[in-house]
């Protein structure tokens, strides 16, 4: 047994020896060709095929380090270094160490030698060496024995050539997850020839495996739509792969059901959508079926990934405006929320028309539910740009669900503020972070929401800022008992000037209608609005009835506003007396007489 | 009507071409005249109006349903016999070089003496 030392010194020894001249090495070559064959035979059994080739290559040249020709050292000598050669692949050097132990062999068995023949020169075949393999035992399932899968460690395809064999093969033998995997990592090492053709064949293949799986078996294709897609990105949309995404996608919008209700077939359709989007073609075909998609908010997250993916390419209304629905009911999506209030606010500086006729389009329930949204979650500014966009063109029912969300805005901004204010928002003071929003929009929303008009007088900023609101306000609605609900709010401001304008506007446009005075005076009656006023209600009531044939109510208000002038009449002098201004009388007021029409 | 319908009203295969769908109305429409059929008509008038909205067409297109039977065979026709094929020689391939590796790691590290007595081959 030649030791790991002994193995080192017999590479020095032989090393010196073939340093030495021709004539000189007959003397050594007894000693130093001993040492070889036993360093040779202990790399052998150590299986040191990389010594082994090294010991070959020295050794070729010199005679007689193999010991003599045919004995038993020389048989065992001869056959180490051609293993070792075979092994490492040295075919050339493995014939020249065979080629004595070939004659030998063939003495004692031709097929043996035939087969080692091939074994040597590179070209080992099935039929030459099956006969010669030990017979394995029979592995029986019943007896607990399941034979191993072997591991197929597959070679990476140089060629283009090799890449269609390999692949099929692959796909042959392997799940598609291996396939994948497999191919994913080979493109990164190969050429990019190699790589693309790769990516191709692959491809195709996916989109056999999507028909086959989504035809007879309706199985789920999602991991080879999704291999699909990442061969088209990496093939950056070649023109061949266009009609196989068009097909992938078709074949899964056909089967989607007409509520997507699992995150598992969005995150599907959402793999061939962006393969076939990446046409330019395809595109539109995309977004409709996209846009139209109807889905339970467990599907939401993954489509508003997709619409995200979408609108980078190009930020339409329909992608926009289907996202900003599906925020509405899903909470999981504070990723995409900015990147599509962003896409939101971009559309609606620069085609306010289009957003406008996407908010008519929408039902009732969906305008309802964004507008929410939008005063619950969006900045007071987006909800005033949306808004002030999208008035001039909405319908009634549309102005509704604007007016919502004016009051929602206004409550946000109160609750934000005061915290424990609750309550209606029409009784509340105007939070301060609301100011800009509400200043921008209640001249459009006063005459659609009347009842915003106290608040707005109550919030105007100053008289410049309340002598176009109540003239606003005044043109809200015809009836006298509106003007006087102006007036009585201009009053209760103590804007006296306003207040004065406001009941000469009333007396000019009603001086001659006989009703509507008489509405005016009972309606004073029941407020009990100052004496003043009402006398002045009641001169231009007098005044417009002479001469007249009186109905029950205005003889009821005729009544009334006699009472008043004669009041005046009488008080006036007493109090002149009594050096102090009239006041309204502190009797209990009592029904006008004589009319059966009382007032309440 | 459901989308998918709507080219199966107009009596013509699914397309994304308003042409077409145009020639199907028309043609459909000699056989749904409003006098004589007017429930065939309505429903007529119903699809070619959905399919003139380009969004509509596109999307009724694409979710149209399709002969997966028949493009299963497609496919089974471009790809079925060569995966086959490609399947027996890499098992012809791996079976040999099994075999192979058997026969060095039996051969491979055993002495030239016991590659003789394994084989019952005579020493000498």
């Amino acid at each position: 047994m030649v030791g790991a030392q002994n193995v080192k010194e017999a590479e020095v020894t032989v090393h010196a020896f073939m340093q030495l001249p021709v004539e000189e090495r007959a003397l050594q070559i007894d000693r130093v060709g001993e040492v070889f064959r036993a360093a040779v035979q202990a790399d052998y059994r150590a299986k040191n095929w990389s010594k082994l080739t090294s010991w070959a290559h020295q050794a070729e040249n010199v005679t007689g380090l193999d010991g003599s020709v045919g004995s038993f050292e020389f048989c065992e000598t001869h056959w180490a270094l051609t293993w070792g050669s075979v092994i490492t692949k040295e075919f050339e050097r493995a014939r020249l160490w065979y080629e004595p132990l070939h004659a030998l062999l063939m003495q004692r068995s031709p097929d043996f030698a035939e087969a080692m023949l091939a074994m040597v020169n590179g070209k080992p075949s099935l039929e030459l060496v099956a006969p010669f393999l030990k017979a394995k035992p029979v592995l029986d399932p019943r007896l607990g024995y399941e034979p191993s899968r072997k591991k197929v460690s597959w070679v990476m395809p140089s060629t283009e050539g090799e890449v269609e064999p390999t692949l099929l093969a692959l796909v042959a033998q392997e799940p598609w997850g291996v396939v994948a995997s497999t191919v994913t990592q080979w493109s990164l090492k190969s050429s990019e020839a190699v790589s693309k053709a790769m990516w191709l064949l692959a491809a195709q293949l996916a989109v056999r495996e999507v028909v086959k799986r989504t035809g007879a078996h309706h199985h789920q294709a999602s991991s080879h739509v999704e291999f699909f897609r990442k061969a088209v990105e990496a093939l950056r949309a070649p023109p061949c792969l266009s009609a196989d995404a068009l097909l992938i996608f078709r074949i899964l919008a056909a089967k989607m059901p007409s509520e997507i209700d699992s995150a598992a077939h969005t995150r599907e359709l959402t793999h061939a959508a962006v393969a076939a989007s990446a046409y330019g073609a395809h595109r539109p075909l995309v977004v409709a079926v996209v846009t139209q998609l109807k889905c339970a908010v467990s599907a939401g997250v993954p489509l508003l990934g997709l619409l995200e993916h979408l609108a980078l390419q190009a930020s339409e209304m329909a992608l926009v405006g289907k996202a900003m629905l599906l925020l509405t009911s899903t909470v999981e999506a504070p990723r995409v929320q900015p990147f599509f209030l962003r896409a939101f606010s971009t559309l609606l500086s620069q085609q306010g028309t289009l957003v406008s006729e996407w908010f008519e389009g929408l039902s009732d329930a969906n305008r309802f539910h964004l507008t929410e949204w939008m005063a619950a979650a969006c900045s007071f500014e987006l909800s005033q740009t949306f808004l002030l966009a999208v008035w001039s063109q909405a319908s009634s029912r549309s102005r509704r669900s604007l007016i919502a969300l004016v009051e929602n805005v206004l409550l946000r901004a109160n609750h934000e503020e005061v915290p424990a204010e609750r309550g209606d928002v029409l009784n509340a003071p105007l939070a301060a972070k609301a100011r800009a929003f509400w200043a921008a929009v209640r001249t459009l929303v006063l005459p659609d929401a009347p009842e915003f008009l106290e608040f707005a007088l109550v919030n105007a900023q100053s008289g410049d800022d309340l002598n176009p609101l109540v003239q606003a306000g005044l043109g809200l609605n015809p009836d006298v008992r509106h003007m006087l609900d102006v007036w009585d709010i201009v009053r209760r401001l103590k804007h006296v000037a306003l207040t004065n304008d406001v009941e000469r506007q009333l007396l000019t446009r009603y001086g001659r209608d006989t009703s509507a005075l008489a509405l005016a005076v009972l309606t004073a009656y029941e407020r009990a609005f100052p004496l003043s006023f009402k006398r002045k209600l009641a001169e231009a009531l007098v005044a417009a009835v002479e001469g007249l044939q009186l109905t029950p109510h205005i003889r009821s208000a005729l009544v009334l506003a006699q009472r008043w002038l004669v009041s005046r009449k009488t008080a006036q002098p007493r109090a002149a007396k009594a050096g102090r201004k009239s006041k309204t009388s502190r009797k209990k007021r009592t029904p006008p007489p004589e009319s059966g029409f009382v007032p309440v | 009507m459901s989308e998918t319908r709507l080219f199966s009203v107009l009596g013509i295969a699914p397309t994304r071409d308003g042409t077409a769908v145009k020639r199907g109305y028309f043609a459909a429409l000699v056989h749904h005249q409003p006098q004589t059929d007017p429930e065939g008509f309505r429903r007529l008038r119903e699809a070619y109006e959905a399919l003139s909205d380009p969004a509509q067409l596109a999307a009724a297109y694409a979710s149209a349903p399709l002969n997966l039977v028949e493009l299963e065979r497609e496919y089974a026709v471009r790809f079925d016999s060569k995966i086959a094929q490609a399947a027996q020689s890499f098992i012809a391939r791996e079976r040999q070089a099994h075999a192979v590796a058997s026969f060095v790691e039996q051969f491979a590290g055993t002495s030239w003496e016991q590659m003789l007595y394994h084989l019952e081959l005579p020493a000498s």
